[in-house]
């Protein structure tokens, strides 16, 4: 559940932040709706639906259409004193039975329950569409579909069987996807609004085609940034790139060079070693090394820099 | 003395050596194995249905069926709650589920009449706003002053149709009906044997069936292992994306009965078995997708006992003797094997599909998923699109596929090696296949269920 922010009080505005009182809460609570969700999706195995005549369609809904949870059982009541102990917690028999107010078995007494109650309709857990949608004040109803040992929050199982379904908690659900769409949005503004340096340098990351025209560079890079958002925000930031792009020119314009003497990174035309190198991919080695704020590598890193932003 | 253990019940190895001969053989059979059918009333569902020809050839490797998607009148959920006062309209986005070709399409249209399920109030749709995908909206008119519309989240709008449109109406939206189209796959079943040459020599030491030869009795053992796994992957296959042919997306495999109904059908779980509860309950989630009449269920032996004790128990309290001698004769023999119970008008023929049973079936313990499942399959035809007898589709409740690959046999068998019947190799040896490609449609899908003891 969300916990709700409070606005600061300002002088002269009426008091909306004021707590409310227990019985507002209360039937607020109950008029709250929770919704269960079958876990297992089918897409592969489902009918792709279509207009008549038509081809293409789409699936909809990947859950199966019916599912019936089960309605009795054995649950663990953590309150519940057994016959002949003194400790709490134990195992016991419960039913969700409509109009009772508990579930357990035992307290379901008074009245003792006819047939009639035990094979009423209304005792049944019927998921519609993967979904099945229970009110708050349906108390016994949601502990019923609570302990289930089929409820992926089922605090102790009595049965190792796979859940098969969950409850949806729709502000985190709504919070998920705000974040989601601003990840989307960042991502986007960033591919933009990116520098051409930018750009060469992440782009490199996502192995883009450097030999097209910017304008090219710059739409596969934005598709980049639709395809996988967080990623994108992530790699966007992430320094090495920027590391790595200058030291990769450098190679490429064979001003510094791992080749010309094995295992020593030398600028070309002074023919004097910078560093030693342990590995063949200069470009990634040196990014690494100024990742570690290796002094050597860093110093290469402002001279290259310099060089190629032409300050 | 040792203890007789039934696993493993069989290994795996190139070919068959003298001592795996023996084993082959199975010269005493004391599993369920081998004479499954005569011996223990084993049904095997899958194979009487291609004997009673329900059964097709097809040309691909996938095979596709359409279905009617849902029924003459229809229904749309409210994705949110919205009040309103008695005779004010309300806006309602339409919830999720609701909508086709890509979030674009949804069924409310202006003049249409919606009855909520859950309240009874009656209001008429203007207004439809289709502009943003997967979140239509329509303002919902109570049609009369004193009532009010307001929905929860989830409610269902019954779609009443173009009912009450007015004076002097206007012409209406199209109503399109939609159609699914379901599809599977066929898939490869193979079972070889390969005999080295001592082995064959061997075979001489064991009379088999009389006059019968080894290569006889051995290929009826193949025939019927594989038979039985056949009649096994029809229920349970399930589609693969992670096999190792091709790229890991290529390879299809199809899905059995249990795949279908677990994803179209209806499934059901319970702790303890009722005739009036569990029973009740079946025959209520039946009724709401208009099954049929007669069902046949194949239930595991745990489940099977189940129901016939919950019969004997709870119909009269077990009161009848059921009479199998006659009176004049030692007294009654008691029979309390139920073959079909008729309840709520619908008749329920019980079967006990060892197929689903791991203990019978692999000698397992008993205690796995399946030893718990019950299968119900709706009975006769069913029938398709079209007006009469000569345009109406009538088609089978399930239909078995088969592929004759380069044009072979349904059941494709050869053999190869150097005392083949035909010599082709240079190795002193002769193996036996068989191979078969097989799948599985079942019509009508939402109408199988399948119910497990939890």
């Amino acid at each position: 559940m969300a916990t709700a922010t409070v606005a600061p009080r300002r002088p002269g505005n009426p008091n909306f932040g004021k707590r409310k009182s227990e019985d507002q809460k209360l039937s607020e609570d109950l008029n709250k709706q929770y919704i269960f969700q079958l876990l297992k999706e089918h897409h592969r195995s489902k009918p792709i639906t279509s207009k008549f005549g038509e081809a293409g369609g789409e699936i909809e809904s990947p859950y199966q259409p019916y599912y019936g949870a089960v309605n009795s059982g054995l649950a663990w009541d953590p309150e519940y004193v057994p016959k002949g102990k003194t400790t709490k917690g134990g195992t016991r028999r419960w039913r969700f039975l409509y109009g009772y107010p508990s579930i357990w078995v035992d307290e379901q007494v008074d009245p003792e329950p006819s047939k009639e109650d035990l094979i009423s309709d209304r005792n049944d857990l019927k998921f519609r569409n993967g979904v099945l949608r229970v009110f708050g004040h349906e108390q016994t109803k949601l502990q019923a579909l609570m302990l289930n040992d089929a409820f992926s929050g089922c605090v102790r199982k009595l049965k190792n069987i796979p859940a098969e379904y969950q409850l949806l908690d729709q502000d985190k659900i709504d919070k998920e996807v705000l974040e989601a769409i601003d990840d989307a949005f960042e991502a986007e503004k960033a591919a933009r609004e990116a520098t051409i340096e930018e750009m060469y340098a992440v782009g490199m990351f996502f192995g883009l085609d450097m030999t097209k025209s910017d304008d090219a560079i710059r739409k596969q890079f934005i598709v980049k940034a639709r395809t996988n958002p967080s990623l994108f925000n992530r790699e966007f930031l992430n320094p090495k790139n920027k590391y790595k792009y200058f030291f990769k020119i450098a190679v490429d314009d064979n001003y510094i060079s791992g080749t010309m003497v094995p295992g020593k990174l030398q600028l070309v035309e002074a023919n004097t070693p910078i560093l030693d190198l342990k590995t063949e991919d200069v470009a990634e080695e040196c990014a690494m090394l100024a990742m570690g704020n290796d002094s050597k590598a860093l110093a290469l890193y402002d001279k290259l820099v310099k060089k190629y932003r032409g300050e | 003395m040792a203890t007789p253990s039934t696993i493993p019940a069989s290994f795996s190895a190139p070919q068959i050596t003298r001592y795996g001969l023996i084993n082959s053989l199975n010269v005493i059979n004391v599993t369920a194995f081998g004479e499954i059918v005569q011996k223990f009333g084993f049904v095997p569902y899958m194979g009487l249905n291609e004997l009673a020809g329900n059964e097709e050839k097809s040309d691909n490797k996938q095979v596709r069926w359409y279905e009617e998607h849902g029924r003459a009148m229809s229904f749309v959920t409210a994705a949110g709650a919205v009040s309103g006062a008695a005779g004010a309209p309300i806006t309602v986005h339409v919830g999720a589920g609701n909508y086709w070709a890509s979030g674009t399409l949804s069924m409310p249209s202006n003049g249409m009449l919606f009855r909520n399920a859950q309240t009874g109030s009656i209001g008429q749709v203007s207004n439809v706003n289709r502009t943003v995908p997967n979140d239509h909206t329509f303002t919902l008119t109570p049609t009369t002053t004193a009532q009010s519309v307001s929905v929860s989240a989830g409610d269902e709008l019954l779609s009443l149709g173009f009912f009450q449109v007015g004076g002097a109406s206007d012409v209406t939206e199209t109503q399109i009906p939609t159609i699914d189209r379901y599809s599977n796959y066929n898939t490869e079943l193979r079972w070889d044997t390969t005999l080295e040459d001592l082995a064959m020599m061997e075979k001489v030491e064991f009379a088999c069936n009389g006059s019968h030869t080894f290569f006889t009795f051995q290929q009826q053992k193949d025939e019927l292992r594989q038979y039985l796994q056949r009649e096994y992957n029809l229920m349970n296959s399930t589609q693969s994306n992670n096999l190792s042919y091709g790229t890991s997306t290529n390879e299809s495999g199809m899905d059995g009965v249990l795949a279908q109904v677990a994803a179209n059908g209806q499934s059901l779980n319970y702790s303890q078995f009722g005739t009036q509860t569990v029973m009740a309950q079946v025959d209520r989630m039946l009724s709401a997708v208009g099954a049929p009449g007669e069902y046949d269920v194949l239930a595991a032996k745990l489940p099977f006992q189940d129901i016939q004790n919950s019969i004997a128990n709870e119909i009269n309290n077990g009161a009848i003797i059921y009479a199998e001698g006659t009176p004049q004769a030692d007294g009654y023999d008691i029979k309390a094997n139920f073959k079909s119970i008729t309840m709520y008008n619908r008749k329920l023929n019980l079967t006990n599909y060892q197929i689903f049973d791991e203990q019978f079936m692999f000698g397992a313990s008993g205690t796995g998923t399946q030893s718990n499942l019950s299968l119900w399959v709706p009975r006769g035809k069913t029938t398709g699109l079209g007006q009469n007898e000569k345009t109406q589709v009538v088609v089978p409740r399930m239909c078995m596929t088969y592929q004759q690959v380069a044009g072979t046999n349904k059941w494709h068998m050869w053999q190869s090696g150097g005392y083949a019947e035909t010599p082709n190799g240079t190795i002193a040896n002769a193996s036996y296949h068989n191979i078969a490609y097989f799948g599985v449609k079942l019509y009508g899908a939402i109408q199988y269920l399948t119910t497990f003891r939890q």
